[in-house]
Parts: structure tokens; sequence; C-alpha cells
């Protein structure tokens, strides 16, 4: 009978706890009272440790997602063997995804290895030199500056995650969140192919779809391979695609079931809107020029409405 | 103004505080009729004698500690060792002697001395005359330390060394001794503990001691071709430092890039990045970056000398990358 | 029996007065390191009085000396006082160097001492520098450089005899031989002469019993007076003893000294009880004299003592003052 290991109760007023690090990795072997996580609390990070003996199995939340008290986070199982099983037993797979969305073509893939077309969300490689981009643990990272600015100006610094801004922040992303000016692109796409695709597919797998085009796109255009998407609901919920250490480069919102066009978010960032009409897409590219200069916007959305216009060459 | 070299701007400084002061003299190997290697002492000489420029045996702790005492007895000696590298020959006499005699003695005994001494790399001298060992007077508690980064400063910074009332170890880079700047034909004398703001920028602070001065100004010219624009500061004096103005520029710019030519390892860029880590830590947008010399003994091959001082190709591309917001070093 | 004129006297009677001064400090030095009411440690001067009694006794004021870690006996005889003194070894405000110094660095500026060392050898080039400095500006004052055997061995010492040598400097390299380098007998450490070494340079070397405070002050004077005529320099090799070991703590020495030898310097050779005979001798003084001179010089510094046991540490605040001097 594996162990659960839940997310402690470390204060009386507690509701949840962030996950700041796995000191280990699924598969490690741990004794009793090992360090596990590190979990921060409204009062502070304190190291959680294990209360069992064996292997680290079925990781279910990721550095950096709050977790609430009570819930199972991973497994303890007393053999190896096991540890394949408690993997791949329907749990959550992109460890980032704290509302788990499953996608079909990600169902048998441990949490780090999406398959090669839509997972080229989260290949995992070195950081490229353009953009850099450090790891995106739990900690946000950000310049003593941009840290001091943002607690004068009252910004909480993980709302800059998932505007297409690179960590560690500086203090001229905090300027253009508060200047808040955005530019808008938008592409017309031609409709068919990509509705055909889409046809059989849940309404989750296509966001998915969309996102993969915009990490792809995103990865050629910048010669890099971190680029994880935030899909963003209109009920305001945020689910991400990409490695747990992948930064958020992008916010994807799809309005195709609505009679909406676009939503550009006043935080700044990128922002993509995708709405479907009769035989085409809209794609609109909400985006500020501070971070991201006209030019590269317009090869994004460029790129992106390629890969949609003619989406089984993308997944060939 | 008229323009001079380095080595005459010495030369003035000294002829001129020996007319003003007859206690100052000049002692060291090879400093009378020889002028020293470098031809900076050439006529001192003929207008003050043998007596006030004395030529000593090849003895640096000897006459280093022969100038201790004649400072503690009411002169005030300038010596001159005729390599920065030769420190290591004179440090107890500078180090246990000159620099704790007022503190032991509780105040009452003064060394009122000048150390003259050089520093640079890239003169093809190898690895014992090529040092620049500024850190490692600057480490101990009663020495000032000046880095005099042209003619100008180097007179001015003379006259200042030679009337303080401490041991005073002067580096001038002896790659300098023929650059010209101009100089003033009217007296004047420069600070310790201020540092010259030679440019003010917005974007990034260069801060440059001695030849690394040049070194930051024209990294600083490069970047203004990017729009970039750099504060460049000479402190000086490493020690007293001028943290003030250090620290007004890295709060101002939010970066900082410390070039000295040193080892960069416990050294002046060290020293500099950290005071500003201390004291503008919230006000910094990135780490502050220091620029020293390799951690390597100096090569002789000119192939892999020129590999180990910063240049300004360095500083530039550091400096954008600051700007830019990436890192030199991993997160 | 003849009596030496009046102010011969007193010259001997102050010798006497002085080197029972340094013994009387340094055995109540001694007992407060014992008593643990002293902090740190400190090397005992006790055996070798007449070599720096003899030699400052030489001196006018403005004439200098450096002096070694083994430096309250040049301290005294070159005119310290024993508050001042105890205060800096015990590191009171009032010591010579407000506490900063304490016992290896005693430094009295306003009697010429120039300071003590606690580098062996090391305030060679400053002795040197000082009789520069007075033949730089016509002074007739004289630098006498105190030193151990010990410290023949430090280069500095050829570099500095060598320069002095060249340029006629008035300086005595005074050579206090007491038999030991630190915990070594000096036969083990210096090969040669000792006094070879100065000839070399073609300084007149001397050798003389360091514990006859007379034949030291005899010779010292006539030096003195050679260098005050610019016949300088001069180095002195003194043959004395120390009581001590290298240090106080430095109990269990018989391993490079034998008990035997030291009884019988102290028996036999004492320079206080030598020249005290001898005054009683001459008629300049009479044992009873003596005992009470010696009476007060304890009571003195009992006195001492207790005042700096008594005296005020420097205030925390001191500890950053005089890293640099001000500008005058």
């Amino acid at each position: 009978m594996p162990h659960e290991v839940r997310m402690p109760q470390l204060g009386m007023t507690q509701d949840s706890g962030v996950i700041v690090a796995w000191l280990k990795a699924e598969g490690d072997a741990v004794a009793q009272g090992d360090p596990l996580i590190e979990v921060e609390t409204d009062k502070a990070t304190v190291e959680v440790e294990a209360q069992a003996a064996g292997f680290i199995a079925g990781l279910r939340a990721a550095e950096g997602d709050d977790v609430p008290v009570g819930d199972v986070i991973a497994v303890i199982v007393s053999s190896e063997a096991e540890i394949a099983d408690h993997a791949s037993s329907g749990k959550p797979s992109a460890p980032a995804i704290t509302e788990p969305e499953p996608a079909p073509e990600e169902k048998a893939e441990p949490p780090a290895a999406a398959t090669p077309d839509i997972g080229d969300v989260a290949e995992p490689s070195p950081a490229p030199p353009t953009p850099p981009a450090a790891p995106a643990t739990g900690k946000v990272l950000a310049s003593p500056k941009a840290k001091r600015l943002a607690l004068e100006r009252g910004i909480d610094l993980t709302s800059l995650r998932g505007q297409g801004l690179r960590e560690p922040f500086h203090a001229r992303d905090l300027d253009h969140i508060a200047t808040g000016g955005h530019s808008v692109l938008t592409a017309e796409v031609a409709g068919n192919a990509m509705t055909a695709l889409l046809a059989a597919s849940t309404e989750t797998m296509g966001r998915q779809l969309f996102a993969a085009f915009a990490a792809g796109a995103w990865r050629s255009l910048f010669a890099t391979d971190d680029a994880g998407i935030a899909i963003k609901a209109l009920d305001g919920t945020v689910t991400t695609i990409g490695r747990a250490d992948e930064p958020i480069v992008l916010t994807l919102v799809d309005l195709c079931d609505t009679r909406l066009t676009t939503y550009a978010p006043a935080g700044g960032g990128v922002t993509l809107c995708v709405a479907r009409r009769t035989d085409r897409y809209d794609l609109t590219l909400s985006f500020a020029e501070t971070g991201l200069p006209l030019p590269h916007a317009a090869a994004l959305l460029d790129d992106i409405a390629a890969r949609v216009e003619d989406p089984i060459r993308q997944l060939l | 103004m008229r323009e001079i070299t380095l080595s005459q701007a010495v030369n003035e400084a000294i002829a001129e505080e020996m007319r003003r002061d007859e206690t100052v003299f000049l002692i060291g190997e090879d400093v009378a009729e020889a002028g020293t290697p470098f031809k900076v002492l050439s006529g001192l000489v003929e207008e003050f004698g043998t007596k006030r420029v004395i030529d000593t045996p090849i003895a640096e702790p000897g006459f280093m500690g022969i100038a201790v005492g004649a400072a503690m007895t009411g002169a005030r000696p300038i010596v001159d060792l005729m390599f920065g590298d030769f420190l290591y020959l004179v440090m107890d006499q500078l180090c246990n002697q000159a620099a704790k005699t007022h503190y032991m003695s509780g105040g009452k005994l003064k060394v009122p001395l000048v150390l003259r001494t050089n520093l640079g790399a890239t003169r093809r001298s190898a690895a014992q005359h090529s040092q620049s060992l500024q850190a490692l007077v600057a480490h101990i508690p009663g020495l000032k330390v000046a880095m005099p980064s042209s003619a100008y400063e180097a007179k001015g910074l003379m006259k200042t060394a030679i009337r303080d009332d401490n041991p005073v170890v002067i580096f001038e880079d002896k790659l300098m001794y023929q650059d010209k700047a101009p100089v003033p034909e009217e007296e004047f004398l420069i600070p310790f503990g201020k540092a010259n703001v030679l440019r003010e920028g917005s974007d990034i602070t260069l801060i440059g001691t001695s030849s690394m001065r040049q070194v930051c100004e024209k990294a600083a010219d490069l970047l203004a071709d990017d729009g970039i624009s750099a504060d460049v500061i000479d402190p000086r004096t490493i020690v007293p430092l001028d943290d003030e103005t250090l620290l007004a520029s890295a709060r101002k710019t939010s970066r900082v890039i410390v070039v000295d030519e040193g080892h960069q390892s416990y050294g002046v860029t060290a020293e500099i990045a950290s005071r500003i880590n201390e004291k503008a830590f919230y006000h910094l947008d990135a780490p502050v970056i220091r620029m020293g010399a390799m951690d390597v003994p100096v090569p002789f091959s000119p192939a892999l000398e020129d590999l180990t001082v910063p240049t300004p190709e360095g500083v530039l591309e550091n400096a954008r990358k600051l700007v830019a917001g990436e890192l030199i070093h991993a997160a | 029996m003849a009596k030496k004129p009046k102010h011969n006297d007193e010259d001997y009677l102050r010798m006497y007065r002085q080197m029972v001064r340094i013994r009387t400090f340094e055995d109540n030095a001694n007992q407060l390191y014992l008593d643990a009411k002293m902090p740190g440690l400190t090397h005992m001067y006790s055996g070798e009085e007449a070599v720096a009694v003899g030699i400052c006794e030489a001196l006018k004021v403005t004439d200098k000396i450096t002096s070694t870690h083994r430096g309250h006996g040049h301290c005294v005889a070159k005119g310290a006082e024993f508050k001042q003194m105890f205060c800096e070894l015990l590191g009171k405000e009032e010591g010579y160097c407000r506490g900063k110094g304490g016992s290896m660095h005693i430094a009295d500026q306003s009697n010429g001492n120039l300071g003590a060392n606690a580098i062996v050898g090391g305030s060679m080039g400053i002795a040197t520098g000082s009789a520069l400095r007075a033949q730089q500006q016509g002074a007739d004052d004289v630098t006498v450089c105190f030193f151990g055997d010990g410290a023949t061995a430090q280069g500095l010492m050829y570099e500095v005899m060598n320069m002095a040598a060249l340029w006629k400097l008035p300086v005595i390299y005074a050579c206090e031989n007491n038999g030991y380098s630190e915990y070594t007998r000096t036969d083990e450490i210096a090969a040669g002469e000792i006094t070879a070494r100065a000839e070399a340079f073609g300084i007149e070397a001397f050798q003389v019993d360091g514990q006859d405070v007379l034949a030291v002050n005899k010779l010292t004077s006539d030096l003195v007076a050679r260098c005050r005529k610019g016949e300088g320099p001069f180095f002195i090799e003194l043959m004395t003893y120390r009581y001590h070991g290298h240090h106080v703590g430095d109990i269990n020495r018989t391993y490079y000294r034998s008990k035997e030898e030291e009884t019988e310097w102290k028996s036999e050779r004492d320079p206080i009880t030598l020249f005290g005979a001898w005054l009683v001798k001459e008629g300049i003084a009479s044992e009873t004299e003596l005992s009470a001179l010696r009476d007060t010089i304890e009571a003195e510094a009992r006195e001492a003592v207790q005042y700096a046991l008594d005296a005020p540490y420097p205030d925390g605040s001191q500890v950053g003052l005089h890293v640099f001097a001000e500008a005058s």
C-alpha cells in the first residue's frame, strides 16, 4: 500500500501551501525523515520530511503550485517496480497544471515529456542564448531593484509570469506594466483544415493545439527551447503547458465557442486570442512593444497563422 | 592647456614638492643620474643633489626600512620601488612597520612617506615585472593607496601623497608614462577620497582604476553607438575610497561594472562590488560585475598576455548584457 | 679611598638606580603575568640591565633608540615612567601608546624611544633611517639600534649596515648576545663571529662584557662621540644573559640550557650585584643606602602597578582612531 504524501497543515490559518521545491525526484529512494519538499506558507518556507521510506512516485504537483492542505501531492511506494504504475496511473500529466485537463495526446506521457508534436511545448534542453531564461521555480526571480519597485507600487511579481517576460524580471518589466500600453495585431486565417482536424477533438485538445503552435512559433522565432504557454479561461483559471522549469512566454485565450473576438489583459505581457468564424480563425496578438518589438510580434503572429492554416503539416 | 606626459607630470610634482619642503627626499635604486629605468626622475639629482636624491644598493627591504625611520623622525621620504612586483620584498617594512606605527604608538608617531611604484601588464615583461598589486596593500589598515589614471591625475595625486602624514602607496601604470594629457602649469592638488566622474550617463556605471579608466571610457564610447549611456568613474584613490560617489551612481543607473587590473579574485573589484551590494542593493537591477586580470601569473607570450587583462571590448560585451537584462552568470 | 668627583658619583648612582628600576619593573611585570592580571605575554629583560643602562646613559634625550620585543629595559633606561609603562602593559588608556601597543610596542617619543618591535630585526631599517635623518638635518643626534643575537640571521641587517657604512651614518648597532635565539643556542644559529658580520662592511666592531655597566657605558660614550663627529656607524656585541626564558611562561627550558648555567650567571655575574659591590667598594654608596634605594624603587613600582590596575581601559570609541594621522 503506497504511502500518500499530502500537503501538510503547517499553520493555524493555512488553506494551502506553495511547493517551492521538490527535494526528491520521481523514482528517488527516500528514508523516513528525509527532506522531501520545501513548502511556502503565509509565514515561512519550511522543509517537509518524508513520513515513510520507499521510492517517490506519481508526483501530482509541480514546483510553484499552490496546493490545498490535505491534497495528495505524491506517493511513496515500497519497491522500484511500483514507480511506473503510479507514474502512469492517469494522474495529471503536466506538472504545472493545477487543474488537470489531460489531453489525449499527452495521456501516456510522464509529466516532463509530452509527444513530439504537441510536446514541442516541453522538450527538455539546455537554456539557449537568446532569449535567456531562468528556471521558473516557485520563487520569482527578479532584480533587487525590481523587487523594491514592485513592493513600492503594490505589484505582485508573480503576475508578471505568463506575459512573455523573461525571468529574472528587471525594473523595466514593471515599467511597462505600469504604463499598460498595448499594441494589437490581428490575422485572419483560412480555417477549413483546422476545423476539420478539430472536429473530432475536445475543446481542451483544441486549445492545446493552438498553444503548441504558439510555442512552436516562439521557439522558432527566438531560437529557444523555452516557451511555456499559459491558457487562460474566461472564468479566470489558468493552466500551463510546458516543462516545469519553462518560463511562460505567452497567454492563450480561446474564444472559439463564444461570440467574443478579442481580449487584451491590462497587465501587459503577450496574449494570443483565438476566435472562430464560419470559415476562418481570427488570431489577435496583444503585446507591449517595450517587451516585444513590433517586428518580432508581427513575425510571431504570422508564423502562428501559418501553422493554423496548415495544421497537418505541423503535426507531421 | 599644455600637454605633458605622465612621466613629466610625476617629475614635476616631485620637484615642486622638494622645492617647497626640504624634508622631502627621494630614495631608491638608480633614482639619481639614471633617473630610474623609465627616466621618470631624470634631472632631479642635478637640482637637488645626491643628499636628497639618494641612490641605494639593490636592497628593497633595507631602503624601505630606512625610509620608515627617516619618516618617523621628521622627513618625508619618497621611496622609489622600481617595479610593483617588488612589493613582496618590502612587505614587512611597509605593512608591519610603516602601516602600523601610528596606531601602535597611540597616534604619537607618524610615518609620512610615499612609496611610488607601478603596475600594469602587456609590456611583455612576464610574471615578475607585470603585476598590479594594489589590492595587496589596500588590504592593510594604515596605508593609503592612490591610482592615477592620467598625467593630470599623476601630478595632483603625487603632490597630495607627499603632503599626507601617512604612508601612501602610489601606483603608476608603467605603460602610460609616455601618455600625454593636459596639465595646468599652475599648482594644483587632487584630494584623496574624491572620485572623478568623467562622464555621466543613465544606463550603466563603469568604474575603472588607473589605466582601466581608459578602458571604461573606450567601452562607453562604443556603448554610446548602441544608444547606451554610461557613467564613467575613476576612484582615484582606493584607500580612502569615495563610497558616496560610487553609490550615488549605482543608485542612479542600477547597473555597475568595476574594472581594475589586479587579479580578479579577492581584489579591488571585489571590494568595490561588495560595498555597492551592501549599500545600494535595492537599487540594483543586475548583479555588479567584476572585471580584473585573470587569476594566472602574467604570461610572457603576447598571444597569451593580452588575454589576461580587461579590454574595452570585454567591458562592452558585459555592459550590453547587463543593460539588456541578460545574465552574465547563471541565475 | 679616593672619591670620584661629585658629578660622576651621581652618574654612577643613576646607573645603579636605573638598573634596579628595570629589574623591579620586570619582577612586577612577571608577577602580573603569573597572577593573570596582564593580557598577552611578555619578554623579560632581567639579567641584561647593564646593556640598556650602560648604553642609554651615554645618550642625550634627543638621541634615538629602537627597541625589541624584549624592550622594557631599553624603555626604562631611556627615561620612561613606570605608571605609563604599566598602563601600557595592561592595555590601559593612560599607557604610552593609549593601550594600543602593549608590551612589544612601547614607544616613548618624548625620550627618543622610537619603539619596541615585535618583528625580530624589524627595527634595523628604522634605526638606520633615523640616523640618515639626523645626518640630513646636520644634527649631531645618534641612533642606537638594539637587537638580539637571533636578529643577526635576518637579511635586513646586512642591507642596512651596508648602506649605513656607505653613507657614514651616525648609528650604533647594539647586539645583545644573551646566548639564545628564542629556544636555541646562539652557536647553533650563527656561523662565524658576530662582530665579523659588521667588519665585512668596514664597520668597526667591538665585543664587550654586557654585565659590566661601566665597561658598556665607557665604550658607548666613546663611540657616540665619534658618531657625532661623523665617524659612524659602529657595531657592539654585548655579551649578556637573560634570566628568564624566551618569554614569561617559558618555564621548562632545560632542553636548551641547564639550571646550573642560569644559577652561575645569577650568582656570579649579576650586573646589579656586581655594580652595587663596586659602588660600596669605591665608597660611593653604602650597602644600607643601596638597600634603601631598592626599597624606594620597589614601593614606587608597587604604587605604579596598583595605579595601572585601577586605571580605566580605553573607551571602545578609540578602536578606530589613529589608523591614519589627521592632517596637521
